[in-house]
């Protein structure tokens, strides 16, 4: 084979696999979408609540998005894009898992409030490690950026730390979401 | 160097091949979705599709929702490991001849 109609191969394999990601969705994106916004909403609004609520706060958050990724999960599954994922329910129940996993570990341990945002970020930030195993580098790099900038606004600006995790680490997962959903990977 | 897989190199199996790839591990591509993507009948894709999984490339399963049947595709790890040689080789042949 000579190398124009190699070359013609390869462009005919990147547009295929381009088209294809887009007309399949990409409903990971839409999971990160919805994590960014938990993250604004419960970060910046532990500001506008009394102490006392921001154990409320973060449940009703938590909830609503979960919520909503479970619609996400039950609509992939139902999607007429003509692609079904089978570890969309396993995926679920990992992040289930580890939130249950996180909510032990703050009742069994008396965790601090200010003690279990980083808690939770850093859970967050495994999760999308492991994930990216599974899928995309990339996700694996977002979780690796969630960890380091975790601990680093909890070490280097405590009394801000509510507002980097909020803007920031929402602003960040927000970002990837929609990267993720322009289905551009090749 | 990798060579060329001579079953993948048929051009409809190529494009078949590089859109099962492209889906995520788990993923499954209906059969209707394939044809419709690809813009081939659906005899064209049967018989290329039955190629393909002799030579353990692609999986199906044939289920049945909404009481119609429905056949799903996948890439199995051996067709994408092929997959991805045949990509390494046209890129050697394009290396050898831009060096």
């Amino acid at each position: 084979m000579d190398a124009r109609n190699a070359q013609d191969d390869l462009k005919a394999i990147r547009r295929i696999m381009h088209h294809t990601r887009r007309r399949a969705g990409e409903h990971g994106g839409w999971y990160m979408i919805i994590a960014g916004f938990m993250w604004l909403f419960g970060f910046i609004g532990q500001y506008f609540v009394p102490q006392d609520w921001v154990g409320w706060l973060w449940l009703a958050v938590n909830g609503s998005g979960l919520l909503l990724m479970a619609w996400v999960t039950v609509q992939a599954g139902r999607s007429g894009s003509g692609v079904k994922n089978q570890l969309s329910y396993p995926i679920f129940v990992f992040w289930l898992s580890l939130m249950i996993f996180d909510l032990l570990l703050i009742w069994l341990f008396d965790i601090s409030w200010d003690m279990v945002g980083l808690l939770a970020l850093l859970t967050v930030a495994l999760g999308y490690v492991l994930m990216g195993i599974l899928y995309d580098w990339f996700i694996s790099v977002i979780g690796c950026a969630i960890a380091v900038l975790s601990v680093g606004a909890f070490l280097l600006v405590p009394s801000h730390f509510s507002l980097v995790m909020g803007i920031l680490g929402g602003g960040l997962l927000i970002g990837s979401g929609l990267w993720l959903r322009r289905g551009t990977r090749s | 160097m990798t060579e060329l897989n001579a079953l993948i190199h048929q051009p409809t199996r190529l494009r078949i091949m590089a859109a099962l790839v492209s889906l995520d591990r788990g993923e499954q591509a209906d059969f209707v979705f394939l044809q419709e993507l690809l813009d081939l009948t659906s005899g064209n894709l049967s018989v290329h599709l039955q190629k393909l999984e002799e030579a353990g490339y692609v999986a199906t399963e044939k289920t049945f929702e909404d009481r119609r049947p429905k056949t799903w595709i996948w890439a199995t790890a051996e067709g994408r490991e092929a997959f991805v040689e045949h990509v390494d080789a046209l890129e050697s042949i394009v290396a050898r001849a831009q060096s």
